[in-house]
């Protein structure tokens, strides 16, 4: 079958262009799949895409790029002039454009696949739109409902009807997707995120080293972190703390740990395109983060063979950590116990190595191939005649 | 070919050490190959085929790939070891040596060697700013054990070459000095840069062995202040931009208005 994913801009770096990568890369085993970028900056995308994939996009922001005649002059003017087809609350607004809207309508009424798959709310309601009837069109939603803002929501509860199906990270969130659109106007699937299929560096718990990587913005709770990491030092003065990320806190989460006189336990690393072999050099992951739509990181930490402790916040981390068996959950912003669950594995080593083998387990549940598996159960449901009828 | 080393270490003993959790195919060889002369050393994986043994110690400096042969090709190694221990590193360290050969893991999982060329340096492993002193601990690297001999701390002011000495406890390989930051406060606002002596080694303050190169925006260390005269200094610790221990000591501002 002939699979099409759809981003808003491949050649960026983030978690949606990474996980739709690893995705298309694994279902090209398989069947016909590319890519669509509708926006392009740059010759390669910087994550890696499988050679098996075919890659594309609708609109060239390159500096030298040229829309061909006759629409040279008319895209130029139109890239400068808002979109009108996505909702001004659409989270990426400002990189749509009247252009894109050309570009991605034009795109949509022409569609020459068996499977679209779209991955953020513009692109979803552009494809329930536009999409002929013919294709099953997939929507994505990386991220939970309650983000939306309400004039975008009203877009979802009156169009999402009109996709296949949509799919998105959590239990929690299908519910909450279920709950929004009208009942059984559209089916919603849960299936996680998947692992790139490769060789994973695996923690051997022999360096006293807790890991944390994200950006360093409040959502990740980093100052909760370091506050938590001054009382596991206040006992094991040799433990420390590496957070591995770039962001707007970045000055002020320094200040907290010199102010917190951890200048010896406490690193601020700059993001490294070699996580996974930091992860594996550490033995504690933690996830301290105030939500997590997901929680890629956790996973990734499973497959180096790192325990983990997180907050339980919503949503991501409570689906994903199997508490005390392959991590543990402490209730949300509870500093204390946060620091307290971290020490209870530094002194106990051999329920570190016990959960640290369970990581690894647990991360098998991840394997691209296994989510692969899901995509194709999903689709051959959905590809099955007599379809449901959309209304496109 | 793609058998997966789940230990690849270098020991104290400058031996690389590769370990296989099953045994491979007969007559394997385990290739090092140089990346600036292309200049290989070559060993066949061992008896029991779940490990080989290399002498590393006079490597040239550079970089050194390590790959698995059989009959005439060879592939580039995979492990799944971090390839990483704090521990082992500061056991390396703590022997003299004129090189140190490291394994490092790609992010394809890939072995290759890193060879360099050092010469002795104080490992910081602690810094202990407050209370009017800087108390800085660690261990000498690449020196090895200096048994009764004293050892001093001298910090030399980057632009006029005053020096500040203080006696040092150095105990094996393990240091400790405590700095009064008054010492730094009475110079002219200055950069010193700090060294141990201990006999014929002359070894800069560093963390070096902490995997965490460029220190700088990862970590700072408090500020304490000095009367001097009138006005007051500012001293504090810092890392340079190659991850040397200094200590900046400079007028605070009057403030205005």
């Amino acid at each position: 079958m002939k699979i099409t994913f759809m981003l808003l801009d491949a050649f960026d770096v983030d978690g949606t262009v990474r996980t739709t990568f690893t995705l298309a890369g694994e279902l090209a085993r398989r069947h016909d799949v590319e890519v669509v970028s509708v926006l392009r900056n740059a010759d390669r995308p910087v994550l890696p895409l499988s050679d098996r994939v075919r890659l594309r996009s609708l609109v060239d922001l390159r500096p030298d790029a040229k829309v061909p005649w006759p629409n040279t002059a008319r895209a130029e003017r139109l890239m400068a002039e808002p979109t009108r087809m996505v909702h001004p609350e659409e989270r990426c607004y400002n990189k749509f454009s009247a252009w894109t809207d050309v570009r991605i309508t034009r795109f949509m009424k022409r569609l020459r696949t068996n499977v679209l798959v779209t991955t953020r709310a513009g692109l979803n309601l552009a494809a329930a739109r536009y999409a002929p009837g013919r294709v099953v069109v997939i929507g994505q939603e990386h991220l939970q409902l309650g983000i939306h803002q309400p004039g975008i929501l009203a877009e979802i509860k009156e169009w999402y009807p009109r996709l296949d199906a949509l799919t998105c990270l959590t239990v929690a969130d299908r519910e909450d997707y279920e709950a929004t659109l009208p009942n059984g106007s559209c089916p919603v699937y849960t299936i996680g995120n998947g692992l790139p299929d490769q060789v994973y560096p695996r923690s051997r718990q022999e360096n006293k080293v807790v890991v944390a990587a994200g950006r360093m913005v409040w959502i990740k709770g980093y100052d909760l972190l370091i506050g938590a990491f001054a009382k596991v030092v206040e006992k094991h003065p040799e433990w420390r703390l590496r957070i591995y990320g770039q962001g707007v806190r970045r000055e002020e989460l320094l200040r907290k740990a010199t102010r917190l006189g951890l200048y010896n336990n406490v690193l601020l690393m700059e993001p490294t395109d070699d996580m996974e072999g930091e992860l594996a050099k550490a033995s504690i992951l933690a996830m301290s983060s105030r939500a997590e739509p997901f929680g890629m990181t956790i996973i990734e930490a499973f497959a180096c063979g790192l325990p983990v402790v997180g907050f339980d916040c919503p949503r991501g981390p409570r689906e994903i950590i199997n508490d005390g068996h392959d991590g543990f959950l402490v209730p949300p912003a509870d500093v204390d116990a946060f620091a307290e669950t971290l020490i209870r594995l530094i002194d106990d080593e051999d329920l570190r190595h016990r959960m640290a083998r369970n990581a690894l387990a647990s991360a098998e549940r991840f394997d691209v191939a296994a989510i692969a598996g899901l995509w194709e159960k999903m689709l051959t449901e959905l590809r099955t005649e007599p379809r449901r009828r959309t209304g496109r | 070919m793609d058998a997966v080393a789940n230990h690849c270490r270098v020991g104290v003993d400058d031996r690389l050490l590769i370990r296989w959790p099953a045994p491979l195919p007969d007559g394997r060889r385990i290739v090092l190959r140089h990346r600036a002369s292309g200049g290989t050393v070559e060993e066949p994986v061992g008896g029991d085929r779940t490990s080989a043994a290399l002498a590393v110690g006079e490597l040239d400096p550079g970089k050194w790939h390590v790959r698995l042969m059989a009959d005439r090709t060879d592939v580039p190694l995979l492990t799944d070891d971090p390839c990483f221990s704090f521990d082992e590193m500061r056991a390396y360290a703590g022997l003299p040596r004129d090189r140190a050969v490291r394994v490092v893991r790609s992010s394809e999982g890939y072995v290759s060697l890193r060879v360099r060329r050092v010469s002795p340096h104080a490992e910081v492993e602690a810094v202990y700013p407050g209370e009017g002193e800087i108390r800085v601990e660690g261990r000498l690297a690449y020196a090895g054990p200096r048994p009764g001999e004293g050892a001093r701390l001298t910090a030399v002011a980057r632009e006029t070459r005053r020096t500040v000495t203080r006696d040092a406890r150095l105990d094996g390989t393990e240091f400790r000095v405590c700095l009064p930051v008054d010492a730094f406060a009475a110079e002219e606002p200055a950069l010193w840069d700090l060294w141990l002596d201990a006999g014929d080694v002359h070894a800069r303050l560093a963390t070096r062995l902490d995997d965490a190169p460029g220190k700088r925006g990862k970590v700072s260390f408090p500020r304490q202040l000095v009367p001097a005269g009138e006005r007051q200094m500012s001293v504090r610790p810092y890392y340079t931009g190659k991850d040397e221990l200094s200590i900046a000591s400079h007028l605070v501002p009057e403030e205005t208005g």
